[in-house]
């Protein structure tokens, strides 16, 4: 459009906003091809006005607009399309009843990360999977990471946002274990609580008596949080052992010898009768170590748990494996664990509390577990996590009871609610992999689960995910 | 109550949706079929043409049924096919509860007996003859002949009250501007509303839809840009009108100003613009009239045609009955033989078959007849100079970025800067760190519709 055009088009409007003809505004080639009649002249060259306005206006942008720095590509390859819809499905499926960062770590164990438009980071999220720290950087900063090498000092500390900065030192905690200490140090005490108790991750990485005295100063933080994560950090590193008085042990655990001939020992939960009971349990295993309640009773850590009659009192089982889990070190773990596998019967639930511990053979055996377990224990398996993602073969999921369950619901069985069916098709599908998918959406068919039921999501999405070539090969279970 | 083969002879409108009901009764044609005994529900998928299948219930108690399929027969074919294998052999249903679609048309449907379906001029309707081939029924030629008088006389009828309309229409926008376009702007929902309701009453109710939605498109402007859109806008109205009145007979004109073709005409009509080719979905717009509808339309992209033609999809349905199911996935790709209603500019169309995929679907978008260095919307302009009616059209769009503007708007901007389109949808944040290396939109000569790009993420969508 041309400054004389554009200026008798504004006359022409300025006119008819107010009121009245714009004829004798109008150029003269419009104005003759509105014609003589004044009935029709009006009407003909609004047409031509509002023609031209439409066709040829070109808006300009304003002088101020800001474009923002080219999106970064997260760490991993993105999602192929064909995988997108069922991966949206799911994480809305997942919002309901479990944490979406299950349907994340699936895709990450296939390779993949998802499409920035179907999924971006909260950069205040302190345990995102690294493949999203640039596009967490992005949002945060509104500028990606340019320096991929741009090292965490106590001047970069700042400049880095919670993920990249737990990641980075979870990264230097293996190459210079030193400078993350002296700039824990020097920035810890800065830090939200929130954050301080995300950072206390980092001292599971590599664990060494140096980090004694910084973590000693820590079991007196103002976080009742950080304060519980130094202890059992010096716990396992031996550096925290208060011994709990024997009095108050006596309240809930009692030694006891038995035979005759050969004369065994055995560590016993005292029977509470009362919830309030119950709780002061808690509240007392909460401020120990497991060192120290062996030590009270003159055993050492293995020999207490040798001792232990498990499955006497499953919640005082729990608390002493959390005990383990959260003070002990990695042999008496070890040892914890292939003792729970050796029992008749294993309570998956009480496996699971190790989970964070566990090698991933052991991961693998705790899944195998779970899925012939009780049907209510799939919820505390979603809650705690499954470390391991995608990885189990159609023959084990095929004739599982976590399997055998779900179908009898969905056939007609309606004692179990919609949210643990769909808790349980979650499980099997962040469990199993690409052709256990495959196997389980057909026999879920055949049940009239039709392929584009929204339970299956998972599942379906677990199915299209063929493991990207250029990410680590799968492990064979 | 449960269902016989009467019952569903009595309720199908006609023999033709017995036969196309016959060949959907095989379970195989539904991956999902389901009861609730008690409720007395039955219920399943139809894998139809798209790739989302129809949902269809039935109630066995009232004879009541709901499909989510487009179709203007009730009950339709898959509604009567479902019935048909419940009163056949109900053994393929499989028991389960009762699902959220259906319970939520449970909760707003108002039990009433279904009334029988309508016998076209008084046709038979047999279940044993259905899926046999329909034989034509015997010409009477002084019928015909007295239904071609009366169909003459109500166009002529039709034709003189549209004319009236136009004339008033005329008037109406006169006085529009002889009081102002800011008063017009102030008063546009009445005012729009009022000439609406009067071009409906005249025989011309496509119009009055057309003006009726004239404020949505101004109001969202900015007040500088009011008198400007409303200009464009009442220019329309005295192209169509004279357009119109050129040649009341013109298919075009006569769609935009009264009433459309049928499907069923526009398929049978041999001279039909019709094109076979690959096809990708680019976008969906979904809007709720001031009249009540939901008009949903479908933009197609022809991928192998070496410059960008589209085609719209374009079906309405009642606000009441809710949204309704999508038959396509965006960017879901598809052979089909695609038939356009006349037009100048064919852009409306339906599809007439539809196969799969037979390439590896890997085609790229064509590339805009113009390159980023010269207009990019002069395929536009070329559009309303032969179809100046059309109150926006469809455009691709060359390598671009988008922008954040004042009052957080974004643009739309080729890589050198020379051209930039304000947008009117929102896009998601990530949007604005990429480059679009084409962009496909809907452009009205005041703010651009992003519906998808093509980028180095892939291909992004932005009307979710």
């Amino acid at each position: 459009m041309t400054d004389d055009h554009a200026a008798s088009l504004a006359a022409i409007e300025s006119r008819w906003m107010t009121g009245g003809s714009a004829v004798d505004v109008a150029p003269p080639a419009w104005a003759d091809a509105a014609g003589p009649d004044p009935a029709e002249r009006e009407l003909r060259l609004l047409a031509l006005a509002g023609q031209s306005a439409q066709v040829m206006f070109r808006p300009k942008a304003p002088d101020a607009t800001t474009s923002r720095p080219p999106l970064p590509m997260p760490g991993l390859p993105i999602l192929p399309d064909r995988a997108r819809i069922a991966f949206k499905t799911a994480m809305k499926q997942a919002g309901s009843h479990m944490d979406e960062g299950h349907v994340l770590a699936l895709l990450e164990a296939r390779g993949y990360a998802a499409h920035p438009f179907d999924w971006m980071p909260n950069p205040r999220n302190a345990h995102l999977p690294d493949a999203y720290l640039p596009l967490a950087q992005w949002v945060a900063k509104g500028e990606a990471v340019t320096d991929a090498d741009a090292a965490l000092t106590a001047d970069s500390w700042d400049e880095f946002f919670p993920a990249a900065r737990q990641s980075a030192l979870s990264a230097m905690r293996l190459s210079e274990p030193e400078t993350v200490l002296s700039l824990l140090e020097q920035k810890f005490g800065g830090e939200t609580a929130e954050i301080r108790t995300s950072l206390m991750a980092v001292f599971a990485i590599n664990p060494s008596p140096v980090d004694i005295p910084f973590l000693q100063t820590l079991a007196s933080d103002r976080s009742g949080k950080v304060q519980a994560a130094a202890r059992r950090f010096l716990a396992r590193l031996g550096g925290h052992s208060i011994a709990p008085s024997t009095t108050d042990l006596a309240h809930y655990v009692e030694a006891k010898t038995s035979g005759i001939l050969k004369r065994s020992r055995s560590i016993a939960p005292v029977k509470l009768k009362t919830a309030a009971q119950i709780e002061s349990r808690r509240a007392f295993f909460a401020d120990m170590t497991l060192e120290a309640l062996a030590a009270a009773l003159e055993y050492d850590e293995r020999s207490f748990l040798d001792a232990w009659q498990w499955q006497k009192d499953a919640d005082c089982d729990a608390l002493i494996v959390e005990l383990a889990a959260h003070t002990a070190g990695d042999r008496v773990i070890d040892a914890l664990v292939t003792r729970l596998f050796g029992q008749k019967t294993t309570d998956p639930v009480l496996v699971a509390l190790l989970a964070d511990r566990m090698k991933d053979d052991d991961i693998r055996q705790w899944h195998r577990l779970l899925i012939q377990a009780e049907p209510l224990q799939t919820r505390t398996a979603l809650d705690q996590g499954l470390r391991l993602y995608g990885w189990m073969p159609a023959d084990l999921l095929l004739r599982s009871r976590l399997l055998g369950d779900t179908r009898s619901a969905l056939a007609a069985d309606n004692t179990r609610s919609q949210t643990w069916i769909a808790s349980s098709l979650d499980l099997l599908g962040l469990l199993a992999d690409r052709h256990a998918a495959t196997a389980l959406l057909e026999a879920l068919r055949q049940d009239g689960l039709g392929i584009g039921a929204r339970e299956t999501a998972l599942l379906r999405l677990n199915s299209l995910l063929e493991p990207n070539p250029d990410s680590p090969p799968e492990t064979d279970p | 109550m449960s269902f016989s083969l009467a019952d569903i002879e009595k309720l199908a409108p006609d023999q033709a949706s017995l036969n196309a009901a016959s060949k959907l009764t095989k379970p195989s044609k539904w991956p999902r079929l389901e009861f609730d005994d008690k409720a007395g529900l039955y219920w399943g998928e139809c894998q139809g043409s798209g790739s989302n299948p129809y949902r269809v219930v039935i109630d066995a108690g009232d004879h009541g049924y709901k499909c989510t399929c487009p179709s203007r027969k009730f009950p339709c074919k898959h509604a009567i096919a479902l019935m048909w294998m419940v009163a056949g052999d109900a053994s393929a249903f499989h028991p389960a509860e009762t699902p959220g679609w259906v319970s939520e048309w449970l909760g707003r449907r108002r039990k009433t007996a279904p009334t029988e379906g309508p016998s076209q001029a008084g046709a038979p309707k047999s279940i044993a003859t259905a899926g046999r081939p329909e034989k034509p029924e015997p010409a009477a030629p002084e019928a015909i002949r007295q239904r071609e008088v009366a169909a003459a006389k109500r166009r002529e009828k039709t034709q003189a009250a549209i004319a009236e309309a136009m004339g008033e229409l005329d008037q109406w926008v006169g006085d529009q501007l002889r009081t102002g376009l800011n008063a017009f702007v102030a008063d546009a929902t009445e005012r729009c509303r009022r000439i609406a309701a009067r071009m409906v009453d005249l025989k011309a109710g496509a119009l009055g839809g057309r003006i009726d939605e004239v404020p949505s498109r101004i109001l969202t402007l900015d007040a500088d840009e009011k008198p400007t859109a409303a200009m464009i806008e009442l220019g329309k109205l005295v192209i169509i009108a004279k357009a119109w009145r050129r040649d009341p007979d013109d298919a075009e004109m006569r769609r935009i100003v009264s009433t459309s073709e049928t499907r069923d005409q526009l398929l049978s009509d041999p001279a039909a613009f019709r094109v076979t080719s690959t096809w990708e979905v680019v976008g969906e717009q979904i809007r709720t009239r001031p009249d009540g509808l939901v008009s949903h339309s479908t933009w197609l992209l022809d991928l192998l045609s070496p410059t960008p033609r589209f085609a719209l999809l374009l079906d309405f349905h009642p606000a009441s009955t809710g949204r309704r199911e999508s038959a396509f996935a965006d960017g879901e790709r598809f052979d089909a033989d695609i038939v356009y209603y006349p037009a100048r500019s064919p852009m409306r169309a339906v599809i007439g078959s539809r196969q799969a995929l037979s390439g590896n679907g890997e085609n790229p978008w064509p590339k805009p007849a113009t390159d980023h260095r010269s207009d990019q919307l002069r395929d536009y302009a070329q559009t309303q100079a032969t179809s100046p009616w059309l109150a926006s059209a469809p455009v691709l769009l060359e390598a671009g970025s988008l922008a954040l503007g004042p009052r957080n708007r974004v643009w739309w901007q080729t890589r050198n800067n020379d051209m930039a389109l304000p947008l009117a949808n929102a896009v998601p944040e990530p949007a604005l760190g990429l480059d679009l290396e084409r962009s496909v939109g809907i452009w009205n000569g005041l703010r651009l519709e992003l519906l998808s790009a093509e980028t180095r993420v892939g291909r992004v969508s932005f009307d979710d």
